[in-house]
């Protein structure tokens, strides 16, 4: 596959052409963008953002991978800054790995980061949004929007 | 998107709405889902269950993940046994293992994700994946197993 080919395929939006994760079964790969706004990105640890919605009863969220984009503006955001993907809010279990501060949202540029699922095993909770969050407190000061590309599956559980 | 945008995409069975694995090219993840008894349960370290079938000559089968769903039946499963997905006939594990306490060991309804090892592993060409039991059977329980396996399947050309 070429780069032209690529381009082709993917028009100039990711979500422009071909066939959808919408049109595809649930228990195939979804995707789901969200962007966030800077005011929103410094109350995370407060009030996590949901991504995917909960998908409702007698349904369970994999979490697979999230891509992360900072657009950066002019300030960079200061304190705290470890962000991941868990259940719920703030107190719900998280299913990604943690991304360092260092890694993603206190960087001085644009940045692009991904976010894999934990490697371990995890217990998942039934019919529950995917959150991003930081973790310990808020950061502050900064002023770049976010942009997350969230990989998930959705499951009948049977329960 | 909202939680009714989802159900209605969803439908009223997961699998019941939208293009199925099974549509797609099989380069592309497929998906399958097996329930497991409570009877194959209590023999599944001598008796590992399918839950791909072997893909045919020239293929290999690739384990991507798995949502694994114990609906308890009332007893817990007794003896502390690990779990993981392998090889049909004891052959190569390709997934992580899961504690006996984070699934099999519960004391109530569980759904836990296992995923693919992230070190690397040979493949083995044409060859069943199972669900398997560490080191022995568990004992007394009565809970059935729901699986939800995502995996790609490959022309291996050899």
């Amino acid at each position: 596959m070429t780069t032209a080919q690529v381009s082709k395929t993917y028009g100039t939006r990711n979500r422009g052409t071909g066939i959808p994760s919408r049109a595809l079964s649930p228990s195939l790969i979804q995707y789901a963008e969200v962007d966030i706004s800077s005011a929103a990105v410094l109350t995370l640890n407060a009030s996590p953002v949901t991504i995917v919605p909960a998908p409702g009863g007698g349904r369970v969220l994999e979490f697979i991978s999230a891509v992360l984009i900072i657009d950066y503006n002019s300030t960079t955001y200061a304190t705290n800054g470890v962000c991941n993907f868990r259940y719920t809010d703030g107190s719900g279990t998280i299913v990604s790995d943690s991304v360092a501060a260092a890694a993603f949202l206190h960087q001085v540029d644009d940045c692009i980061e991904v976010c894999q699922a934990l490697s371990a095993e995890v217990e998942l909770t039934a019919n529950a949004a995917l959150v991003f969050s930081v973790d310990t407190g808020e950061v502050d000061t900064g002023n770049s929007p976010i942009r997350i590309k969230c990989a998930f599956r959705v499951h009948e559980t049977g329960l | 998107m909202t939680t009714a945008h989802l159900a209605k995409t969803y439908g009223t069975r997961n699998k019941g709405t939208g293009i199925p694995s099974r549509a797609l090219n099989p380069g592309l993840i497929q998906y399958t889902e097996v329930e497991i008894s409570s009877a194959e349960v209590l023999a599944a370290f001598a008796t590992p269950v399918e839950v791909i079938p072997a893909p045919g000559d020239g293929r290999v089968l690739e384990f991507i993940s798995a949502v694994m769903i114990l609906d308890h039946g009332g007893t817990d499963y007794a003896n502390a046994r690990t779990c993981h997905f392998e090889y049909y006939g004891g052959g190569t594990t390709v997934s992580d293992t899961v504690a006996a306490a984070t699934f099999i060991n519960q004391a109530d309804d569980c759904i836990v994700v296992c995923q693919a090892l992230s070190a690397e592993a040979e493949l083995s060409a044409n060859t069943a994946i199972c669900w398997a039991l560490d080191t022995g059977e568990v004992i007394t329980g009565n809970s059935p197993l729901r699986m939800k396996v995502s995996f790609r399947v490959y022309e291996a050309e050899l």
